[in-house]
Order: structure tokens, then C-alpha cells, then sequence
């Protein structure tokens, strides 16, 4: 009898705990499953993501995170209204009139106004100025920024530029909030103590989402800004809530990922498998960025230093077949140093591949067969690694041994600036892949302008071509195309003696899920990697 | 005299190994077919340049075929033929287990039997060297000193023979042990032969034979080991044509050009497979019992 | 008893000596290897803080003190687990492991709970067969699954699987763990915690980061228990099925293994005398196999299970790599790449130690099991 009553009441309590599981584990879990995720397959880590000083693969996140004034449109050459709703610059072009948009809210409710404008321009150039860290040259001309009222600033250049094409960079023209300063209990703008805070994951952006969660290393997760200026007029209910930009070194892994879902927008597929997940029902877009990679010479050492030795080796680079083979199609044969599309591009600028031509070079030179030279790229990415295998064997068929260096990126920086302390330990050969900040030839050419030590890895210092470059920058604002045909006559410069060339332009496949909506203009060749979400929409 | 007793002994194992046992025939054959492999590999290659690395003239054809009567291992993704590769690769795969295996038996004899003969403080600091190394695996080792010495065959050997030598140390102590216990050793000190000799003669000839055919066992484990470590990219560089590290290199293309990754590991399947059955044929014939001293044979 | 407490004292002592060695030698290998130890420290610092850096790499390995003070500073620091921040991740290096180290292990764990069941009772059954060619055949497959390597069938389970679309990537499913794991509702991480009936999370509200980075909070780090202790069925589902196609790949070699061995000690153990002697007297055949037999060959298949266990942690690492899934074998990638010698020592003394503990525990469960023998 007792037994009876004991199992009952076991009976009893099971049947209540599975009840109350029910309504108080399962059902709630089964409610929360109705956000919006976006998982965005990003290949590099994040170097940082720091407004006004990040330069580099911090850009997915900052692109997205912050506004500029201003954004520049490829297809017109020209720029559209972002957090600057019209502009006008007097006659000589030195005092630049800027209205700014309102209604606009910082992510902590801060308002956006003329005294932000003023702190992060001023901040940008500081830095870069006091430290030269970041890409503040782009406000080198800007003397003063005087705040008329709330929503009007005067910009006062100390010369003429185009500084509505310098306001849309990529980098360091970003606006952030004042209240960053008292946040992280610095008083000046240029104290470093701002800079560490930015890094560990603080955001004082006024873009479509705010950072939720920062692991440089391993992801970082971005939340849907509600009160957000554009969503009225993006109109797009379906824009994710969450997006997780999730680092992911592995190109296969990238491609895992997509199969298994994990992974909605990935950047870099391996390209041997990008007919596959097409064949699958992924769709492939295909965009040319203004990305391309350059092959610098080392002219300080023997035997890069002579001319004709390097016109030797440049012959003998398989162009068509470096797209075909290296690349798998995903690419364009570069010409002369700037990319397709870019302002200064010039497609006269083109080697030939010809071994008879590149032997005759070799000759010339006086180098003899079997010399040795090292050759340096970034090992992880695959295209330079199928390039440098094809460099070397052409190469070996003119008699020229080249001995393979793949590193990380931190190592190829190191080895590519030490042409400027020891030539000698500097590699002959080395791979620079780069993108622009501004839509200006500049951005190209300065790569080997003789002060720039940090990237000038050919160690070049020529004073007729830098004269150029620094007139043609300057003349940018006063008269265009003159400026141009300064830039023109110093890429030829480069071409003909031989000192760096491109090799190809790239074109990244953008695999997305059919989950998935990614508009065409949601991405752009300048803001590269940067994918716009709140246009991206989400099915469900 | 015992060695010239140990040498027939070991002939005689042979002799009845190849007419008993099946497994020694497959073994012997396996491992014949791969030495044969590495030293007429570059002379039957179509494609020796290839092999070791070079991308051919007409690269842009012939990129990712599937195996064919032309290729009849497929060509990866730069065209580079992969028969002419993996055949390179026996060369290369044999040089890095025999290095491997030699040294640490060198270094295991020595210190084991060194060890086991002056005994006292001399046997607990060797014993306690060989423990120390016996807990590092190869690998782990081998990403510290990648990280020390940079990428090549050194970063190789090293981490495998550090890894490796401890486990002959072990068996030759144990061994040499009960060896020096013998009367005829004892007798030998007595009568004032020198230390050398005795070791030489006595102590480390009665220990090689088993040590040798674990030795011969290990050829296979060695590679299996050796190319885990190439094909994480922590042993040789990515340009040489090492059987683990073509199949990393096919790695990125395993689900357009499974045969780059697929080939190479079917050869070292097949390499380890050959030297594990010899070894353990040939350890059956010598001594049955010797099976079930598990704990220092593996 | 056939364990004495003395026993495992010395055990414990030795292990511990072992690893001082492991870790001296360790500290060598930075300090002698060619190049700053400084800088390689520090991880080759890059950029405006790179000086500082490098500066305080020094400070901590003490390098301007004499040998014996550095050597006892830098066991100082591993044991009391302050190996600094790893330049991969950017955390201590003592979580990084911990966490990989539950991933590995749980892998490990379900690859012998598969591998060393099936391969022993193959064995049994090849024993029972033996001369037959059923043993022979079994005790050729058991040979080659012992010489796979462990990488190419990583790589071929892999494959097959990718026809069906599901490539068992990962541990988990992010967004998966995401939206059925804790989902702050209100903004006030306790209030939701209580609401939700998340305990774990509730107590420690100060780590909700890591709550929201996987999506359901890890406790333990080994997926399959963390999922069943939340009730979070959908994620344990998940992660089992993530997780079985790698620990196939890892099961091969103790099959094989386990299948030789198994066979050969229990082919001798029916030869024995006393095991006639049971025949004949007219013990049930079950009992023989398995009362008997079977109970003299377990000692043997445990030891080896042991061993080959601490082996295998080396083809766990393998085959992470290639299932992209969270483990060591992803920190041996990572930390070549930016030249993390933090975590590379860091985990040479987790993995000695592992082998150590390891080691120790199959002694312990041979002693148990088998009488003859006493420690």
C-alpha cells in the first residue's frame, strides 16, 4: 500500500518537473530563436579599431561601425552625402563650407554635431602629425576647423585639395563621439590611453550597429543600432539584428563553414572551390576591388640593384598565366602600379612575358646563371604562394635560382623596411598587397616615395619622382587633370626602370548563403571588406 | 662467441620468418617495393622537375586533372604531375625514418647501457633524462622548436629523434640490466678487461638483436609520426616533396582534388603497414615471449 | 589494498620532478635558440608598442639575473599557471589551454569509448577463431587500422562526408547555441539569468561574455556535459553529431590496436592450463571467455589502452585541424603563425603533464584490476 502511494507521488513529481520544464526551459528557448544572425567569414585579424589611427584589416569593423562625412561612388567618381548633407568651397578653394546632417545620435546617445566633427578631424591629423601613426596625411591640408553654429563647420586649407574626395577615406576620417574622452578618462585627444581604449572593444560610432562583443583574434559581434539616421530611408525591415564577424585564417574552414550554415557571407573561399558551392545554390558575387598586389625590388642590393637584371625577372613573370593558374581566374593582369578603375590607372603600362627578351636582360646585366636571390611573401595566402612556385620555375629556365620565403605578415613588414637599415638582410624580392585610403593615384605612387620608410620596400629614392608626386598632391585641388599628368609621367618612371610592378588587380568572390540577401551596393572597391549590412536582408 | 651465436640467431629468424609467415612476405615486399621506389623514383619519373617542385611551361592546361592514363595520379593544382611527386617523395620519406630511427638507437643504446652498467648516481640521472623526454611528445616538440629554429629538416630530426631516443634508452636499460648480471660478465671485470670491451663486446651485442627488430617496427611508426608533423607545417619547408607535406599542400583542394592528399597518405599507409608487419614477424620468429612485454614494446 | 598510499606519494613526487625537467628544458630551448629571448617572448612585436613589450618580456623572464634565478623564476611561473597573455588570443594562456584542452580531451575520450570497446571484443572474437581465417583477416584489418595515418583518414571521412552537404564542422553551431542558448531579454544580465533559470550564468554574471560568445554557457568545457547539465538537448544533438565523425577518425588506431593485442592475450589465456581445466570440468563456455579469460587479458588490454591513449592525443591534434574543430591542434596552427612562444611552452608542460597523469592512472587501473599485481 505504501509503495503505492510512493510511486504515485514519484509519478507526480516527474510529471510536474517535465511540466515545468516545459513552460519555464523549453518554450522560452524555442521564443528566442527569432533573431536576425549574420555570420560575416572574415580572413585576417583584426589589427585594430581605433577611429582615427586604424590603417589596416580593422576595416570591416570600422567601416561599419563609424560614418564619415561623406562616401565615394566609384561609378560617378564623385562622392554622396553621409554625415555631411551639402558642401560648398570658395573660389580659390581654400575655405570649404560643410552642413552637417541632423539628427543624428552617437551609440551612447550623445548627439552628433559640429564639435565631434571638429575633435576627430583635429584628432586624425594630431596623431598622425605627432606620431606619425594612422592615415591623418589625408587632413595635411586643413589649417583650421572653425565651428560655425551646431550643424555648420569651416574647414580653412592652407592649400587647395579635393577635400571632399580626402573626407571619404577608408581610414582616420571617421567621426566619433567627444564623450570617448571622458569615457576613457583621458583629457586630450592625443593621450595614448584613448587609443588602448578603442582597442579593447569600446565603440563611440554613430553607424547602423554597435560592437556587442570584441575578440580581435577570434570574433567580433556587432548589434543592430536602432536609432540609427538611415534606417527610414534604407527601408529594409529584414536587416539583421546581429552580425558576427567571425575571423576565420582558414580559407577551407571558410568553406565549411558555408556548407554547414555556420557561415552566411564568406570573403575568401578557397577559389578551387568556388564552382562547387555555386553548383550548390550559393550565390557568387564577383568584385573587383582596388586591392592589388605589388612586386617590389630591392634596388639597394645586388644583384636587384642593376636595371637590367630586374627587367630580366620581369619579363619572365607568366602574366596571363600567373590569373589562369595562381589566381584560378579570380583576378586581372596587372598594368603599370595602379588598379582598374582607379584615377591613374594607365593600361599601356604592360610587360610582356618572354624569356627570350628576359634572357637578353640577363645577359645585359652581367649577372651570372645560378645566382641566387630571396624572395619574400605572406604564406598564408595561397595566391602568393602559387605565384612565388611559378616565379621560381620560370625563373629556373633562365638560369635564376630563387629561394622561397613564405612568413607571416608581421615578419614580411619587418624584412621588407629593413632595406632602409641593411640592404644586405633585406630579401631581393618581396610581395606588398595594397588597397588605397583615398581614390587618388597619390595613395599608389607614395609607396615608393623616399620618406616612406614604413612601406617603401624597394628602398627607391629617386628626388625627380618624388618632386612629382609631392607637386601633383598638392595640385590636386587647384587643377585636377594637370595633376594628373604628373602622376602619369612618375608611374612611367617606375615602369620603365622596373622598380615595383603589379601583378594583378584582385577579384574576390563573395560567396553568400541562399539564407542570405547581399546587394550589390552593399559592397564597395574602395571601403574594401567592408560589407554595408543594413542593406544585407535576411530570409528566414 | 655469443655475437657470432646472436647473428645466426638472427639469420636463422629470418630464414624462418620467410618461409612461415605470411605476414613477413607481404611486409618484406612492402617495404622492398618502397625502397625500390626511392631509389629508382628519379629515374622512372615523367616528370623529375615536377617532383621536386618546379611548375611546368604548360601549367595552365593541364591544372586539377582527375587521375588518367596520362597522369595516372592526377596533377594538383599548379599541373604539377603527382605520380612524379609522391616518387620523389619515397626518397625523401625514407632518408628522414632511417636518420631518425639510426640516431635515436644510437643515442638509447648508449644511454641505456651506460645506465645499466655504472649504475648508482650515473643510472638515476640518465634514467631521469629519459623520463623527462619520454613525456614530450614529437609534435609538441616540434611546434617549440619550429617556433626556435624556423621551418626545415633539422626542426624534423630534432623533434623526432628528442622524442624518440627515450623509448630505446628504456628497453636497452632493461635489457643491458639483466645482461650485467651475468657471470660471464662479472667474470670479465674481474679479470680486468677494460670497461670498453666489455660493453662493447658483451653487454651491447646481447641487446641489439631486439632492440634492432623494434628498431625495424619503429621505421613505420616514424614516418606516421614524422609526416603528422610535415603535414601541420611544422617540420620541412612547403617546397619540398615530402609525401605529408604534399598532402597539405592538397589539403585546401580536398574537395575539388582529393587525389593531391589522397595518394601521398595511401603511399605512407602503405610504407608503415610494410615495416610494421616485418617487424613484428621477424619479433614473433625470435621470441615468442617477447610479445608481452607490452609495456616497452609498441 | 594494492595500492599504497606511499605508492602514489612517489608517483606524484616523480611526476612532479619530471615536469621541473620538462620546463627547464623548455626555458632552454627560448634562451639558446638563436635570436633574442626577449623578443621572442614577447611574440615579435609589430608596431608603437612593440619596445614596451619587448621591455617587459625581459623584465618578466629575468634575463639580466644569473641562470639559476632565471630558471627558478620561470618554473615560479608556470607553476603558479602566470604564463602572461598569448599573443594569438590575447588571454592567459593558462584559460586558452584549459578550454582546447577540454575540446581535445573530449574527443579523445568519445574516440577510445568507441575505439577500444569495439577493438577489444573484436580481438575476443578473432581469439575464439583462432587459426580460422576469420582471424586472420581480422588481425590484418586490426594491423592496418594501427598503421593508418591518422590524418588521411581524417581527410577520407571528411570527404565522404561532403556529398551530403554536412562537412562536421566545428563543435557546435554558433548560431544554434546563439539563439537557444542564453539570450539577454531585458539588458540586466542577473534579472534575465533569474528569469531564464540559468544558474551558472546567474552566479557568475561577470563572465556573460563568454555566456554570449558561445551562446550557452560552458562549465566544465566539454560540450556534451555542459549541453545536458542546461537541458539544451538541440545543442547536445549537435555537438554529438560534430563530434563523431572526427572520433572515428581517432578511434582507428586503438581499434587496431586494441584488436591485435586483445587477440593475442586472449589467444594465450585460452591456452592456459587452468582454462582446460574449467572445460572440463564442465564450466559454462560463457563463463570461461569471459570470467576467465577475458578477466587475465584485461590487464594487459588496459595498460596498452593507456599508452596508446597519451599517443593519441597527437592524432586528436591532426585530425582538429582538419575538422576545423576548437582544440590544441588549432593552438599548434595559431601559434605558429604569430610566433607565440607563450602558449607553445604552455603546452609543452599541459602535454607532459597529460602523459604523466595519464601514465599514472593506467599503473593505478592495472593494479586494480590485475591481482598479481601491487604497488
Amino acid at each position: 500500500m505504501r509503495r503505492g502511494v510512493l510511486l504515485a507521488g514519484i509519478v507526480a513529481a516527474v510529471v510536474a518537473a517535465a511540466v515545468l520544464a516545459y513552460f519555464f526551459v523549453y518554450l522560452p528557448s524555442q521564443q528566442r530563436g527569432k533573431i536576425k544572425v549574420v555570420v560575416y567569414a572574415y580572413l585576417d585579424r583584426i589589427t585594430g579599431i581605433d577611429p582615427s589611427i586604424e590603417d589596416d584589416t580593422g576595416i570591416p569593423v570600422i567601416g561599419v561601425v563609424y560614418e564619415t562625412l561623406v562616401r565615394y561612388d566609384p561609378a560617378t567618381g564623385d562622392v554622396v552625402p553621409v554625415l555631411a548633407e551639402s558642401w560648398e568651397h570658395s573660389e580659390d578653394g581654400t575655405l570649404w563650407t560643410l552642413r552637417l546632417r541632423r539628427g543624428v545620435v552617437f551609440h551612447d546617445g550623445t548627439p552628433f554635431n559640429s564639435t565631434a566633427v571638429k575633435l576627430s578631424i583635429e584628432r586624425a591629423k594630431g596623431i598622425y602629425e605627432k606620431f606619425g601613426r594612422g592615415s591623418g596625411y589625408i587632413w595635411s591640408s586643413v589649417e583650421e576647423v572653425e565651428i560655425v553654429d551646431e550643424y555648420t563647420v569651416n574647414i580653412r586649407l592652407s592649400y587647395p585639395t579635393r577635400l571632399d574626395l580626402m573626407a571619404a577615406a577608408i581610414y582616420s576620417a571617421y567621426i566619433f563621439s567627444p564623450s570617448a574622452l571622458a569615457k576613457a578618462g583621458v583629457d586630450s585627444p592625443l593621450d595614448p590611453e584613448l587609443e588602448s581604449w578603442f582597442n579593447q572593444g569600446n565603440d563611440a560610432g554613430s553607424g547602423p550597429y554597435y560592437i556587442e562583443y570584441y575578440s580581435p583574434e577570434s570574433e567580433v559581434r556587432l548589434r543592430k543600432f536602432e536609432k540609427w539616421w538611415g534606417w527610414s530611408l534604407v527601408n529594409n525591415p529584414d536587416a539583421p539584428d546581429v552580425v558576427v564577424i567571425k575571423i576565420m585564417t582558414d580559407p577551407l574552414s571558410q568553406y565549411n563553414g558555408l556548407l554547414a550554415e555556420e557561415v552566411h557571407i564568406a570573403s575568401s573561399v578557397p577559389r578551387a572551390n568556388v564552382g562547387d558551392l555555386a553548383s550548390r545554390g550559393f550565390k557568387v558575387l564577383n568584385v573587383t576591388l582596388f586591392h592589388n598586389y605589388l612586386l617590389l625590388f630591392n634596388i639597394r642590393r645586388y644583384p636587384t640593384n642593376i636595371t637590367s637584371f630586374r627587367l630580366a625577372v620581369i619579363h619572365a613573370i607568366p602574366w596571363e598565366e600567373l590569373v589562369q593558374v595562381a589566381l584560378r581566374g579570380f583576378g586581372r593582369v596587372g598594368k603599370g602600379l595602379i588598379p582598374h578603375g582607379f584615377p591613374g590607372y594607365d593600361e599601356r603600362l604592360a610587360y610582356k612575358y618572354d624569356l627570350t627578351l628576359a634572357r637578353e636582360y640577363l645577359q645585359e646585366s652581367g649577372v651570372p646563371k645560378g645566382t641566387t636571390i630571396e624572395f619574400v611573401y605572406q604564406g598564408e595566402y595561397e595566391e602568393n604562394e602559387a605565384f612565388a612556385q611559378l616565379l621560381k620555375s620560370r625563373l629556373a629556365e633562365i638560369g635564376i635560382t630563387v629561394e622561397l620565403k613564405p612568413l607571416p605578415w608581421i615578419a614580411v613588414k619587418d624584412a621588407g623596411k629593413a632595406v632602409w637599415e641593411d640592404a644586405d638582410r633585406a630579401p631581393h624580392l618581396i610581395i606588398s598587397d595594397w588597397w588605397p585610403t583615398i581614390p587618388s593615384p597619390y595613395e599608389f605612387l607614395a609607396l615608393l616615395h623616399s620618406t616612406n620608410t614604413e612601406w617603401n620596400w624597394a628602398g627607391y629614392n629617386n628626388a625627380e619622382f618624388d618632386e612629382l608626386l609631392d607637386k601633383a598632391y598638392e595640385l590636386e585641388g587647384e587643377d585636377y587633370e594637370l595633376a594628373l599628368q604628373l602622376y602619369a609621367r612618375a608611374q612611367k618612371m617606375v615602369f620603365d626602370e622596373g622598380v615595383a610592378v603589379n601583378l594583378w588587380d584582385e577579384v574576390r568572390p563573395f560567396v553568400v548563403s541562399s539564407r542570405v540577401d547581399l546587394p550589390e551596393d552593399a559592397l564597395n572597391p574602395l571601403y574594401i571588406y567592408v560589407i554595408r549590412f543594413e542593406l544585407v536582408k535576411v530570409r528566414d | 662467441m655469443s655475437e657470432v651465436k646472436e647473428v645466426l640467431e638472427l639469420s636463422h629468424a629470418v630464414r624462418r620468418a620467410w618461409i612461415r609467415s605470411t605476414r613477413f612476405k607481404v611486409g618484406a615486399a612492402l617495404s622492398s617495393f618502397v625502397l625500390l621506389l626511392a631509389i629508382l623514383g628519379p629515374l622512372v619519373a615523367p616528370y623529375p622537375s615536377e617532383g621536386m617542385g618546379a611548375v611546368p611551361p604548360t601549367a595552365a592546361e593541364r591544372t586539377g586533372r582527375p587521375p588518367s592514363f596520362e597522369f595516372p595520379m592526377g596533377t594538383d593544382n599548379l599541373g604539377r604531375d603527382v605520380l612524379s611527386r609522391v616518387l620523389m617523395g619515397a626518397r625523401l620519406a625514407l632518408i628522414q625514418i632511417t636518420t631518425v630511427v639510426a640516431a635515436s638507437l644510437a643515442i638509447g643504446l648508449v644511454v641505456g647501457v651506460l645506465a645499466a652498467y655504472y649504475r648508482g648516481p650515473i643510472e638515476v640521472a640518465l634514467n631521469y633524462l629519459t623520463e623527462v623526454f619520454l613525456a614530450l611528445p614529437a609534435i609538441v616538440m616540434a611546434l617549440a622548436l619550429r617556433l626556435a629554429l624556423g621551418q626545415g629538416f633539422h626542426t624534423l630530426l630534432f623533434s623526432l629523434i628528442l622524442s624518440w631516443w627515450p623509448w630505446y634508452a628504456r628497453a636497452s636499460f632493461v635489457y643491458a640490466r639483466s645482461v650485467v648480471e651475468m657471470d660471464y660478465v662479472l667474470l670479465a671485470r674481474l679479470a680486468g678487461v677494460p670497461d670498453r670491451v666489455v660493453l662493447l663486446r658483451h653487454v651491447l651485442w646481447n641487446i641489439l638483436q631486439p632492440v634492432l627488430v623494434q628498431a625495424i617496427t619503429d621505421l613505420g611508426s616514424v614516418l606516421l609520426e614524422a609526416s603528422a608533423i610535415n603535414f601541420l607545417g611544422l617540420g620541412l619547408k612547403p617546397d619540398e616533396p615530402d609525401w605529408g607535406i604534399i598532402a597539405q599542400n592538397g589539403f585546401k583542394y580536398i574537395t575539388s582534388m582529393p587525389w593531391i592528399s589522397l595518394f601521398p597518405g595511401l603511399f605512407i599507409l602503405l610504407t608503415a603497414l610494410g615495416f610494421s608487419l616485418l617487424g613484428d614477424a621477424l619479433r614473433e620468429e625470435l621470441d615468442p615471449r617477447l610479445r608481452r612485454r607490452w609495456k616497452l614494446w609498441f | 589494498m594494492p595500492l599504497s598510499l606511499s605508492y602514489l606519494v612517489k608517483r606524484v613526487a616523480w611526476s612532479i620532478t619530471v615536469i621541473v625537467g620538462v620546463v627547464v628544458l623548455s626555458y632552454l630551448i627560448i634562451i639558446l635558440s638563436p635570436g633574442d629571448p626577449a623578443v621572442k617572448w614577447a611574440g615579435h612585436p609589430r608596431g608603437p608598442g612593440a619596445a614596451k613589450a619587448v621591455e617587459q618580456a625581459r623584465k618578466e623572464l629575468g634575463l639580466d639575473q644569473p641562470l639559476h634565478t632565471q630558471i627558478l623564476n620561470f618554473l615560479r611561473m608556470v607553476f603558479t599557471g602566470d604564463l602572461g597573455l598569448s599573443i594569438a588570443y590575447r588571454q592567459p594562456v593558462y584559460d586558452v589551454l584549459w578550454r582546447n584542452l577540454a575540446a581535445t580531451l573530449e574527443l579523445l575520450l568519445v574516440a577510445y569509448a568507441i575505439g577500444v570497446p569495439l577493438g577489444s571484443f573484436l580481438g575476443v572474437f578473432a581469439a575464439l577463431r583462432r587459426g580460422k581465417r576469420v582471424d586472420g583477416v581480422l588481425q590484418a584489418i586490426g594491423t592496418v587500422f594501427a598503421n593508418t595515418p591518422t590524418f588521411w583518414l581524417g581527410l577520407a571521412i571528411f570527404m565522404a562526408l561532403l556529398p551530403s552537404g554536412f562537412t562536421a564542422y566545428g563543435r557546435v553551431n554558433v548560431s544554434l547555441a546563439l539563439s537557444t542558448g542564453f539570450y539577454t531579454i531585458t539588458g540586466l544580465y542577473l534579472l534575465d539569468a533569474l528569469l531564464q533559470l540559468n544558474f551558472p550564468v546567474f552566479v557568475d554574471a561577470l563572465n556573460v561574455s563568454l555566456a554570449l560568445s558561445t551562446g550557452f554557457y560552458t562549465i566544465t568545457g566539454l560540450y556534451l556535459l555542459d549541453a545536458l547539465l542546461q537541458l539544451n538537448f538541440p545543442v547536445f544533438i549537435d555537438a554529438l553529431i560534430r563530434l563523431l565523425p572526427p572520433a572515428l577518425a581517432v578511434a582507428a588506431y586503438p581499434v587496431g590496436v586494441c584488436l591485435r593485442i586483445g587477440r593475442t592475450l586472449m589467444a594465450d589465456a585460452l591456452l592456459e592450463e587452468y582454462v582446460r581445466a574449467a572445460a572440463a570440468w564442465g564450466v559454462k563456455r560463457r563463463t570461461i571467455v569471459w570470467r576467465y579469460a577475458f578477466r587475465a587479458a584485461l590487464p594487459g588490454l588496459v595498460q596498452v589502452s593507456g599508452l596508446a591513449f597519451a599517443y593519441s592525443l597527437v592524432d586528436a591534434m591532426v585530425v582538429e585541424y582538419v575538422f576545423g574543430r576548437e582544440g590544441l591542434g588549432r593552438l599548434l596552427y595559431d601559434a605558429v603563425s604569430v610566433n607565440d612562444f607563450r602558449l607553445a611552452i604552455g603546452l609543452l608542460v599541459i602535454v607532459a603533464a597529460f602523459y604523466l597523469i595519464v601514465n599514472t592512472l593506467a599503473d593505478i587501473a592495472q593494479a586494480l584490476i590485475d591481482p598479481r599485481v601491487r604497488l
